[in-house]
């Protein structure tokens, strides 16, 4: 999708959200499954997705805001090609999080919540991902990498460039 | 019934009442932010938590039912403890600002941190400021005060219907926002502020000017629609700064109209003095000066009496025990939305209370912007509506409503007879009739198919009909207010108890003017056909603008250039320039008084405003113009006058006299003999006109009110509205277009909406295309351009 | 007996004689009297006397305009009048109290939050008129402007107290 295009659910899409809703009493009930849905299909949720959302399932563009708002999984800015989400609740800090967010926006030259110029890579911070026997935690994309550290890192930015590249 | 202890007293109250209810209901304090008697519960404030005895925590009483034999407690020590932290912590992020702060001195906040809030706070980290948002003209934001306690986000969903304020993010980024465009899309948005507990939703026309000690309270009757509210006008000195709801009568809230409409109390506009023409202007003059260019327009002349149904009750009686004194043939007419002058089989008023109607089994609403018109109803049809009971409306007009209707038709105005006669054939298959109902019926050729969700409606066991200008203002309105008392007859909704026949009446006062008027009335166009022919000399007008208003404007206009026109009133309007004497009579806010609503309840207003000039009580103006016209005035104190109108209606004084006012309502007339028949008129032009009132717009008050017309230009639609498919038919644009009507060929800016019905022009702006409101039909030809 | 000793001391003009003594003691005392105006009391920096507006150090003026001071005025001698100034501030459009009927309670100084309006140690403001003496809120800005050294002064004096 380009930024200046009005967002639009494909059919299939449209159908799976029409099925979703069928199964609660008020389509305000699917509002969160088909938040998801449009934030896998337009990479983040903007206003104008939001509105599309909004009017999709016939509510109001704040219902939409509040729900969109209230979760920290829903994004409002675009992110980079790899989301990386760094644990640092308790376990994960004590196992060195700290050191390795660090590492990881010295090594990209960027700040936590940012996103490399190049829009290859997002940092940020989350609380416990709940797989602490495998601290530091870092969820790369929706994949869980354990025991993470430096070097890790900097192979699996490498990898990931370098794939990029071809 | 259940009973229970609170603080060991015994207490009964209906099961299924809340704790906190009925500890306010029975003057316990329990101190509350989020709790809204109109609003849904939301319990999150947290503030109201109470002791049940055998519950191992406190409970919230706002949303803990009462059961039977249960032990409350209010006043413990662990209970001081908890509201001491729940303070702490709802005044982490309050600014310290109170001396700056509009709230202060009539703040919940304030009040509950000096009664139970800790002596110091712990917290020194520094505090959030959050962004304030732009609500429109009326209400001011300051954000950073809120408490969260979502009253205004429940007010804006559940009362106003408008769903444009929410809540975003969570924790301690936790904000209220609205989303709008340039202002709240509603006509209840004044009652934000009120509802805030904190200072964060202000009055914005009142904000920083007064603080709250300053301001003396005054009891009075809001005149700009016929559900007539009580309201307290809060005044500094002289100065109004404020007019509120009452607290305990049947309108928790009242409209942006009556709230914002006090600015024009003190606008160029008023008549504060009387006043002479001199040449193009106007001179001051004395009363009796005054009074003696009066009686030279109007001594032994022919006179035509045309006055607003706004005034007090006393002041309409003195107008016509004037008239009875000084002009006994006189013709005297009020309304100014009515062309068809014969009785209707029920007059204009209510016979159901607006609670009633929300309670009722089915609501038809026909033809009528009541959002507009009566902004109180539609609240109470809102509140119907989310628990899920219909509301059927026929119309011209798809207008907006911010709620959901289950039914709803457009037509024409000219299909009225059709949707009515098909109506009556399905009742009649259903065995249901009345004696006339042939006879109607077969008067009609047309069927129209909306008349099925009328009858569908009717078969309901209570049905509350509410009738708008749309057929008050028919050239046929009596034949269609026949017809509808025959359905209405014929289904069971005109008996005792279950009269479901509510006629939206132009204004206040219905009962009492037709009860009072009804053998003098004549419709306003016919006085100014008079007047046009040479057959009046004069025209007294009391206090209504028939070229501001109303449906005969180029008429008032036409009649005004013939015959000189003394103007008695306490505001001017566009009719003022044809005057030749003005004489200044109290404003509704500045008189005691009586007033009817339309649901007839009588109204007192009793603790005026002081008069800001030389206005006298209208019937003051109206016994010194009887004597300087040479006959004894036919009473002379407010007792008097009193008594003559409990003379005509003796109902009015049972009803100021009871206590228990919902007891004595002022019954709605009927004329049983009122069977007015179809005419079978082909309409002149193919079109139908139908003009919108607006609340923000109509009346002298609204216009002279800066308030008001810049709510008026935020709401404001296209100046002259058709559907797009007429359009299309005719093979024509929006933008510049002819009108033709009786009054000739005019242009007007002519835009589409799918709202309109089919073969309508809807006139948006009735002020802009003012002259085409003398018109109930037209047809659109070609292009501006040419004309 | 007793006959004889009044007859003697009224003869010989005793008490007269005790009162010059008394007169004679004093006129070799140390003096306690000032002569005001060239001599002046030391006044308390709590001295209750005309009231001064202050502002803050940038020059703006400190005054909200709660009204505060207004209400608690147990003389009614204070009239304010506010409005939302152009950046949103709550300023006031009149601020006046009438000296003519102040009591000089200091209620309002203690009623201020932000330490607008306060009394000063002036107490030299008799004029030929009263409406000279029905002050503006230029007038005490001005008086403010005027004093506030010797106002900073005594806050700074006093606060140790407050």
């Amino acid at each position: 999708m380009t930024m200046n295009e009005a967002p639009r659910f494909s059919e299939e899409r449209l159908q799976e959200i029409q099925a979703l809703v069928a199964r609660y009493p008020g389509p305000q009930s699917a509002l969160l499954p088909v938040l998801h849905m449009a934030q896998e299909d337009f990479g983040y949720l903007s206003l104008d997705v939001q509105k599309y959302v909004a009017e999709v399932l016939g509510l109001t563009l704040i219902q939409v805001r509040e729900v969109v708002t209230f979760y920290t999984m829903f994004r409002e800015q675009p992110c980079g090609k790899y989301l990386m989400e760094v644990c640092t609740n308790a376990s994960c800090m004590l196992n060195g999080a700290d050191e390795l967010v660090r590492h990881m926006c010295d090594k990209l030259g960027i700040k936590v919540g940012e996103t490399t110029p190049d829009g290859m890579f997002t940092v940020t911070e989350v609380e416990c991902a709940g797989a602490c026997s495998g601290a530091p935690v870092v969820q790369i994309n929706n994949v869980y990498h354990e025991n993470v550290d430096a070097a890790y890192i900097d192979a699996f930015i490498e990898k990931a460039s370098k794939e990029d590249a071809a | 019934m259940t009973t229970l202890f609170i603080d060991d007293k015994e207490i009964t109250v209906e099961p299924g009442t809340s704790i906190l209810e009925a500890c306010r209901r029975h003057g316990i304090e329990v101190p509350y932010f989020c709790y809204h008697p109109e609003l849904s519960v939301a319990a999150n404030c947290r503030m109201c938590l109470v002791e049940v005895e055998g519950w191992n925590k406190p409970a919230a009483s706002c949303c803990t039912p009462v059961s039977e034999g249960m032990k409350v407690r209010t006043r413990t020590e662990a209970l001081k403890k908890d509201r001491e932290m729940i303070m702490e912590y709802l005044l982490i992020h309050h600014p310290l600002d109170c001396p700056v702060c509009d709230q202060g001195g009539d703040c919940k906040l304030q009040d509950y941190a000096v009664e139970y809030g800790p002596s110091k706070g712990r917290y020194s980290e520094p505090k959030r400021a959050v962004i304030n948002y732009d609500l429109g003209p009326f209400v001011n934001t300051c954000m950073t005060r809120c408490i969260h306690c979502t009253r205004c986000v429940r007010f804006a969903n559940e009362i106003a219907g408008t769903g444009d304020i929410g809540v975003l993010n969570r924790g301690d980024h936790m904000t209220i926002a609205g989303i709008v465009e340039e202002a709240l899309e509603s006509e209840l948005s004044g009652n934000l502020p009120d509802i805030c507990p904190v200072g964060a939703l202000l009055d914005k026309p009142s904000h920083d000017l007064a603080r709250p000690w300053e301001l003396s309270h005054h009891s009075s009757t809001c005149i700009q629609c016929p559900n007539g509210c009580d309201i307290q006008i809060e005044s500094r000195g002289e100065q109004v700064m404020r007019i509120r709801p009452v607290e305990g009568s049947p309108e928790p809230f009242i409209c942006d109209r009556g709230r914002y409409v006090y600015d024009s109390f003190r606008s160029p506009a008023r008549i504060l003095e009387p006043q002479i023409r001199q040449g193009d202007g106007f001179g001051s003059a004395t009363w009796e000066e005054a009074f003696a260019r009066t009686v030279e327009l109007l001594k032994d002349k022919r006179v035509g009496i045309l006055f607003s149904p706004y005034w007090s009750l006393e002041g309409l009686m003195s107008i016509r025990l004037m008239r009875d004194a000084v002009f006994p043939d006189a013709k005297v007419a009020f309304d100014l939305h009515r062309r068809d002058m014969r009785p209707f089989a029920f007059e204009e008023g209510f016979s159901m209370t607006t609670e009633q109607i929300e309670s009722a089994d089915q609501v038809v609403v026909l033809g009528c912007d009541l959002r507009q018109r009566l902004p109180l109803l539609m609240l109470r049809l809102r509140k119907r509506s989310r628990q899920g009971r219909p509301v059927t409306r026929i119309g011209a007009m798809n207008y907006r409503t911010n709620m959901s209707l289950s039914n709803d038709a457009l037509i024409r105005p000219r299909d009225w007879h059709a949707v009515i006669a098909r109506a009556m054939e399905q009742v009649q298959q259903l065995g249901k009739t009345a004696a006339g109902m042939d006879e109607w019926m077969a008067s009609v050729d047309g069927r129209h198919e909306a008349g099925k969700l009328l009858a569908d409606a009717l078969m309901a066991d209570t049905c509350a009909l509410i009738v708008g200008e749309e057929i008050r203002s028919h050239e046929d309105a009596a034949s269609l207010i026949y017809g509808l008392d025959l359905l209405m007859r014929a289904c069971g909704h005109a008996e005792e108890g279950r009269d479901g026949r509510n006629l939206v009446p132009e204004a206040m006062n219905a009962q009492m003017l037709s009860a009072v008027f009804g053998d003098v009335r004549a419709s306003a166009g016919e006085l100014f056909a008079l007047a046009q022919a040479g057959e009046l000399d004069a025209l007294v007008l009391v206090g209504s603008d028939p070229v501001g208003d109303g449906l005969f404007p180029s008429a008032a206009k036409a009649a005004l250039e013939r015959v000189p026109l003394v103007q008695v009133g306490a505001i001017e309007g566009e009719i003022s320039r044809y005057a030749e004497v003005k004489l200044p009579a109290a404003a509704y806010v500045e008189i005691e008084g009586t007033f009817l609503n339309m649901e007839g309840r009588v109204r007192t207003a009793n603790k005026p405003v002081k008069s800001l000039g030389e206005e006298r009580p209208l019937w003051k103006v109206m016994m010194r113009l009887a004597m300087e016209m040479g006959s004894e005035p036919p009473v002379v104190s407010l007792e008097e006058l009193r008594e003559a109108l409990y003379a005509a209606m003796p109902e009015v004084r049972d009803a100021c006299n009871s206590v228990e006012c919902d007891a004595c309502l002022i019954r709605v007339g009927r004329n049983r003999d009122a069977r007015a028949l179809p005419r079978k008129t082909a309409e002149a032009f193919p079109l139908d006109v139908v003009s919108r009132y607006s609340m923000y717009r109509e009346g002298m008050w609204a216009r002279a009110s800066e308030l008001l017309s810049e709510a008026g230009r935020i709401h404001a639609l296209d100046d002259v509205l058709v559907h797009p498919d007429t359009l299309a038919e005719l093979g024509l644009k929006p933008g510049p277009l002819v009108v033709e009507s009786f009054l000739g060929r005019h242009t007007f800016d002519i835009g589409v909406r799918d709202d309109v019905s089919p073969g309508v022009i809807y006139i948006a702006k009735r002020g802009v295309a003012g002259d085409l409101s003398d018109v109930t039909s037209a047809r659109l030809v070609g292009c501006g351009g040419d004309s | 007996m007793s006959m004889i000793k009044r007859a003697f001391k009224t003869w010989l003009l005793w008490e007269l004689l005790v009162g010059l003594a008394l007169t004679g003691r004093y006129l070799f005392k140390k003096k306690i009297t000032v002569e005001y105006p060239e001599e002046r009391t030391p006044l308390s920096p709590r001295f209750r006397g005309l009231h001064a507006l202050r502002r803050y150090e940038s020059g703006e003026e400190r005054c909200i305009a709660c009204k505060l001071c207004e209400v608690v005025c147990p003389a009614l001698a204070i009239v304010i009048e506010s409005e939302e100034r152009e950046d949103g501030t709550r300023r006031t459009t009149r601020y006046d109290i009438d000296m003519t009927k102040c009591i000089y309670c200091g209620f309002c100084q203690e009623a201020c939050p932000v330490d607008a309006i306060v009394e000063t140690q002036e107490f030299e403001y008799a004029t030929e008129t009263r409406e000279e003496l029905y002050y503006t809120k230029d007038m005490l800005l001005a008086n403010g402007d005027r004093y506030e050294a010797q106002i900073a002064a005594n806050l700074a004096a006093d606060a140790k107290y407050c």
